[in-house]
């Protein structure tokens, strides 16, 4: 079974595969948003959504990622995908917890890495939105159309990368207060 | 070292103590489960940060490697993280003894209310 669905927030990626998983869905690959679902017993698996250090470690890139799916796989669970920089594992539940961070300190760092890589997508967005919105307004000088219907029409067609960059920025904001929380209970 | 050394997290803390011998990732995570009674149980993705730091701190070091194993890296300790280890424990027990010393005469003082 193919779905797709995007998501912004990785805990919230979590909370939707493992309810899949509890109906008897657990999820096998990624690409582009479409999650690719197999049968397996209702709650067999733990999902986790991680963004993983790739500058620790030694070798190069592909080294430092190889073991470091090792690593997690040497500790009971299960690689399952990865897309870009983000990797999913899974874990037989009754093989015990399976959390990947487990201390402020590491869940701060996780949190800062996910800020900066939201940073960077959206401070490209942000350019786009506001190279299109210029293109937008040229286009209308130039060739105001009769019909005030299309030019409505258009100016939605920008609708969807302005609701992205909101989206970024909105989390970005949401991370930064994850980190203050985290850091003030360390 | 060069840099005062502060408090050591938790996880840092259990992982030295759990390469006194030789061990790998998964090992560490078990040893620590055990010496804390089930309390502490390590992420892979804390593990493997923590693990990181440790060896560019040159306060652990790889001791084997095997390239058939899963359980591949083995690690062991150093002489500087014995010693950063052997200072931690000195904070620690100072830590413990102030807070005895005054929540114990706290107490003291709290009973001698009770009876004047």
């Amino acid at each position: 079974m193919r779905k797709f669905k995007l998501f912004f927030d990785k805990e919230k990626e979590e909370e939707w595969l493992n309810k899949m998983c509890r109906q008897g869905w657990g999820m096998t690959n990624f690409f582009m948003g479409v999650y690719t679902f197999m049968p397996c017993a209702p709650g067999q698996y733990t999902y986790q959504v991680d963004l993983p250090d790739l500058q620790a470690g030694t070798g190069g890139r592909d080294q430092r990622r190889r073991d470091y799916i090792e690593f997690v796989e040497s500790t009971g669970a299960e690689y399952v995908c990865s897309w870009v920089f983000y990797m999913i594992f899974r874990k037989e539940t009754c093989k015990g917890n399976f959390k990947l961070y487990t201390d402020p300190e590491s869940e701060i760092k996780l949190l800062e890495r996910l800020r900066r890589l939201f940073l960077i997508v959206g401070l490209i967005e942000f350019f786009l939105s506001i190279f299109q919105t210029a293109n937008y307004i040229n286009y209308v000088r130039n060739y105001w159309s009769p019909d005030f219907l299309e030019n409505i029409v258009m100016f939605l067609n920008l609708c969807p990368v302005y609701a992205f960059t909101i989206t970024i920025l909105i989390m970005i904001i949401r991370f930064t207060r994850k980190i203050n929380k985290l850091k003030l209970y360390k | 070292m060069a840099e005062r050394q502060g408090a050591m997290t938790e996880a840092v803390y259990y992982i030295l103590l759990s390469l006194k011998t030789p061990n790998h990732g998964y090992g560490i995570i078990q040893n620590t489960l055990e010496i804390t009674k089930g309390r502490l149980e390590l992420g892979a993705g804390t593990l493997y940060g923590a693990v990181n730091t440790l060896l560019e701190r040159n306060w652990i070091r790889l001791y084997s490697e095997d390239k058939h194993s899963r359980k591949k890296k083995q690690y062991l300790i150093t002489e500087q993280g014995n010693a950063a280890l052997e200072e931690e424990i000195k904070r620690l027990e100072e830590l413990l003894e102030n807070g005895r010393n005054i929540m114990c005469t706290e107490t003291g003082r709290e009973e001698k209310h009770e009876k004047i």
